[in-house]
């Protein structure tokens, strides 16, 4: 027994060494670096390819790779310059001369020319994502300019195709990449005969062959960032399954108002990473929100902030037209009134949203940008109003008993709400049930797998479901996308090239009519309208056509829309200053729609501390 | 020679029926790969039509036939030592991402399982002796809670103490970001820094069963006769307790061998908190994202390893026991 405790002594002092050793070692950090960390992440396993649609990829391209210019999401045409140095659109819309700065640069000290731009597109050509902006076609006119092609009868709107191409797609090294594309020829008339109609043989073939060239570029594994050049802020260094280093690269347009020597980023495995890491002050950024009792945690420590940005989206409630009662208006509104929205977002999400103040289909920054004082003072605001609620009820034929609502026929008048399982949309669905339920709605929150509520064949889009929540705003701030998810793809109508307007077969989630009767506007087509802001109308034009939609949105209730769910992310003052966002929208912007540490380093508006 | 071929030959016909049962069941999962991207990109803001879009462009390589024919080709694939390509990483294939992550979960599950083996059989003996004294009743109870909390809870109390209140180990990963795997010092050091806490949460959560399981074989051995002879004799101390140890090890031989197996399992609750590299985290993501051919891949890994354990186990305990052969 003497031998077994003072082995155990010498094991544990040996033990306690080699940690002090380790840690020590391992602790080690070059003096007079500064490093900004954020909560990234990727696959552990994946592979390395910023190709942007690529599975597994490992590269955060945002940081490596650089855009032509920012998307401020403020006015139609704002953006900030990065690769491209300015740019015209022309023709109506329908061409976009790209002039790239020339002091852009690779980060081998080659410069980004033309040729880079026209590989980056012609990768989504492959993967079909150019076409669906209009796009047919680019050109060279020198290793600094290139002009983009649209469709002149393609329907999209110019504000939405500028940031497609300046904006959505990081500039890919065409050094890296050309190689896996086609010849030229080849690609184009593919990429025409895959545009043919759906069943013909010469379109099926050429999908095929996109579909080939799509799984050859994006399968494609560089093995290493050694392999790979870069046109971002860092260059990727080094990774392992729980970090990822990247450094500045000197070369980038925009090298001078970078601070940051080094981005140091963190796998978000799970979210309880990104917590420790947070309590740990180890990362400045993450881009994620907590719950109530996390939330109390981390923002008392390290100097964490916790910030709420806007965001063109939320959870709404989507009536199916074709089941009953759901088809009368009255009910729809009635049961707006019957519902506390504020409370519902309070229990559902009560750090990073708003309560939505009209529900219109827009959010309330679009809302006081597109609509005038009047106009939103038409629109019905839909306050908790029960006495409203049981009036409209009353109107068609409804009873209301002790034992609840009854419907004309003598049933129960009960409801069914089927929702993701999203934890807030299920504890904000569960609130609405029990507030319907006080009023004598009973009301079953039927919470499923999000697989299965948002499968293609038997989801909620497929109309199988009397209510269902959805995701309303359309994820732009730009109006057309708005009502677009709304009166198209919600509701199983599609739009040809030429703006010709087609029902679908499946089924939808909404089935609104077309046109729908609005008081003090008569008839509104709200699909046309949708499709009429999707073109280059003046300004004025698109005002009031927005205003017809958002009225008669507001008016119909095809949706309620619950709340506007904010981009919640946290960041730490403890070793870099951030600009004053909270007063700047486009600033601000970046939280939601863009890495905020990559854009304001860019804009020189970071500092370090020490 | 008869006996081994005849268990090697039931060994390989219970893996193609473990094997079988997984190509079928990982199908019944809601959800299939085409419907987590689909879901993927439009969480992304995609609308449905662009997200549809997206998903036949880049999933078009899976065959649309039923689920028989798809069994066949992969049975084909199988019988040719390939376990196909990853859906989710287009084009890799599953053999690469297995041998890649099989490494770091076969260091850290056998260096776990061998010292809670250890531990607890000290530990268990040592009970065992002394059972009827209140530190006997303290280390059983520990065991039993600490192998009763589940290990991911485990785990995260480990990364609250150790990294968040205390800073003494790292938080995630296999080694620093500065290192370069291979037989190089540096790398070694941090990948022994990095693993402290997903071994120390093995020994924790396996220790307890280790011991309690000692302890109550050591106990029944203890008053084997030929224990008493040992006494009566007046053997050595060291010789009673070398042969009480050996003889109450023996039946834990083969738990030891097919936890080797079943901690592959566990290691997806571990490997998954502490953003590990191993097999465990290659099979959450791949469920997740239903990776079917990776999720077969990591079944098929851990099948084998348990039925082959198994195996190895029967034939070595027959040697460590000759009355197994009588």
């Amino acid at each position: 027994m003497v031998k077994l405790r003072t082995a155990t002594k010498i094991a544990v002092a040996l033990g306690t060494a080699v940690v002090m050793t380790l840690g020590t070692a391992v602790g080690a950090e070059a003096a007079g670096t500064t490093t900004i960390a954020y909560a990234g992440g990727w696959q552990t396993n994946g592979i390395y390819n910023p190709q942007p649609q690529a599975n597994g990829n490992m590269i955060q391209d945002g940081v490596a790779y650089a855009p032509l210019a920012w998307y401020k999401f403020t006015g139609n045409f704002d953006f900030w310059p990065v690769l491209a140095k300015n740019w015209q659109v022309s023709h109506g819309g329908n061409q976009v001369t790209v002039h790239l700065n020339p002091k852009a640069k690779w980060s081998n000290g080659t410069p980004v020319t033309a040729k880079d731009v026209y590989v980056t597109f012609e990768m989504q050509f492959i993967v079909g994502n150019a076409q669906s902006w209009g796009l047919t076609g680019m050109k060279i006119v020198n290793p600094e300019t290139i002009i983009f092609y649209k469709n002149p009868k393609f329907l999209y709107s110019t504000s939405v195709l500028l940031q497609q191409i300046l904006n959505n797609n990081n500039i890919m090294p065409a050094v890296d990449f050309q190689q896996m594309l086609p010849a030229d020829a080849l690609l184009w008339k593919t990429v025409k005969a895959a545009g043919g109609p759906a069943k013909a043989k010469t379109t099926i073939a050429a999908e095929a062959l996109l579909t080939k060239w799509a799984n050859v570029i994006e399968g494609h594994n560089f093995e290493s960032p050694a392999n790979l050049i870069y046109d971002g802020p860092w260059e990727f260094s080094r990774s392992t399954s729980a970090e990822q280093l990247y450094v500045k690269n000197p070369d980038y347009v925009l090298a001078n108002n970078v601070t940051a020597d080094e981005m140091l980023v963190t796998n978000q495995t799970t979210n309880d990473v990104t917590w420790r890491a947070l309590e740990n002050g180890t990362i400045d950024y993450a881009g994620v929100s907590f719950s109530p009792p996390v939330y109390k945690t981390v923002m008392s420590v390290h100097d964490n902030h916790f910030v709420a940005a806007p965001q063109s989206t939320g959870m709404s409630m989507m009536f199916n037209e074709n089941v009953y009662p759901y088809n009368l208006i009255q009910v729809r509104q009635a049961i707006a009134y019957m519902i506390n929205r504020h409370a519902a977002r309070l229990v559902g999400e009560p750090i990073g949203s708003l309560s939505v103040k009209i529900p219109d289909g827009m959010t309330q920054a679009a809302n006081e940008q597109w609509l005038t004082h009047s106009q939103l003072a038409s629109l019905n605001p839909y306050n908790y109003d029960p006495t409203r609620a049981a009036a409209l009820l009353k109107s068609v034929g409804f009873k209301k008993t002790a034992s609840g609502w009854k419907m004309p026929n003598g049933k129960p008048f009960t409801l069914t709400i089927s929702a993701p399982n999203f934890s807030d949309w299920d504890a904000g669905i569960q609130e609405i049930a029990s507030q319907l339920g006080n009023l004598g709605v009973k009301t079953n929150a039927d919470v499923m797998d999000s697989t299965i509520f948002y499968s293609p064949t038997d989801g909620a889009g497929t109309g199988k479901f009397a209510v269902a929540t959805r995701w309303w705003g359309g994820w732009n701030v730009y109006p057309s996308n708005t009502y677009n998810q709304a009166w198209f793809v919600d509701n199983d109508y599609s739009v040809s090239n030429t703006g010709q307007i087609d029902h679908g077969t499946t089924g939808s989630g909404l089935n609104a009519p077309m046109a729908v009767r609005v008081p003090g506007l008569g008839f509104v087509n709200n699909l046309k309208l949708t499709v009429a802001i999707e073109g280059n109308l003046p300004e004025t034009a698109q005002r009031t056509d927005i205003y017809k939609l958002a009225k008669a949105y507001n008016y119909w209730v095809p949706a309620l829309d619950v709340w506007n769910q904010m981009a919640g992310r946290t960041y730490s003052t403890a070793n870099w200053t951030w600009p004053d966002f909270q007063h700047n929208t486009a600033l601000l912007n970046m939280f939601t729609y863009n890495n905020p540490i990559v854009v304001y380093q860019s804009l020189g508006l970071m500092k370090p501390k020490q | 020679m008869t006996k081994l071929l005849r268990r090697l030959g039931i060994s390989v016909l219970m893996i193609f029926l473990v094997a079988a049962l997984t190509f079928f069941l990982i199908r019944l999962m809601p959800g299939n790969p085409y419907e987590v991207m689909y879901h993927q990109l439009l969480m992304k803001g995609m609308s449905q039509q662009q997200a549809m879009d997206q998903v036949r462009s880049i999933m078009n390589a899976i065959p649309n036939q039923p689920v028989l024919i798809q069994f066949v080709e992969w049975l084909g694939q199988l019988l040719h030592g390939n376990m196909g390509t990853s859906i989710q990483e287009t084009g890799v294939p599953v053999t690469e991402l297995v041998l890649n992550a099989l490494p770091w979960t076969l260091v850290t599950v056998s260096l776990g399982l061998v010292i809670s083996f250890f531990i607890g059989i000290l530990l268990g003996v040592w009970s065992a002796s002394r059972r009827n004294s209140w530190v006997s009743g303290l280390i059983d109870n520990v065991g039993s809670i600490a192998h009763a909390i589940p290990a991911y809870v485990t785990a995260v109390a480990l990364l609250y103490l150790f990294n968040v209140v205390w800073h003494v180990f790292p938080s995630s990963g296999a080694y620093g970001i500065m290192e370069t795997p291979g037989l190089n010092i540096p790398f070694l050091l941090s990948f022994l820094y990095h693993i402290v806490l997903p071994v120390g949460t093995y020994v924790l959560t396996g220790f307890g069963s280790w011991e309690l399981a000692m302890k109550s074989t050591t106990i029944t051995v203890i008053n084997d006769d030929f224990m008493m002879a040992a006494r009566l004799r007046g053997l050595p101390r060291e010789k009673q307790m070398r042969y009480l140890g050996w003889n109450s090890i023996l039946p834990l031989f083969t738990s030891f061998m097919l936890s080797l197996g079943a901690m592959f399992g566990g290691s997806v609750f571990i490997e998954g908190t502490y953003a590990f590299p191993g097999i465990g985290n290659l099979f959450a993501t791949a469920i997740n994202s239903r990776d079917y051919p990776v999720i077969q891949g990591c079944f098929l890994l851990t099948t084998t390893t348990i039925i082959v354990a198994n195996v190895i186990a029967d034939f070595a305990y027959s040697k460590l026991d000759p009355r197994i052969q009588a």
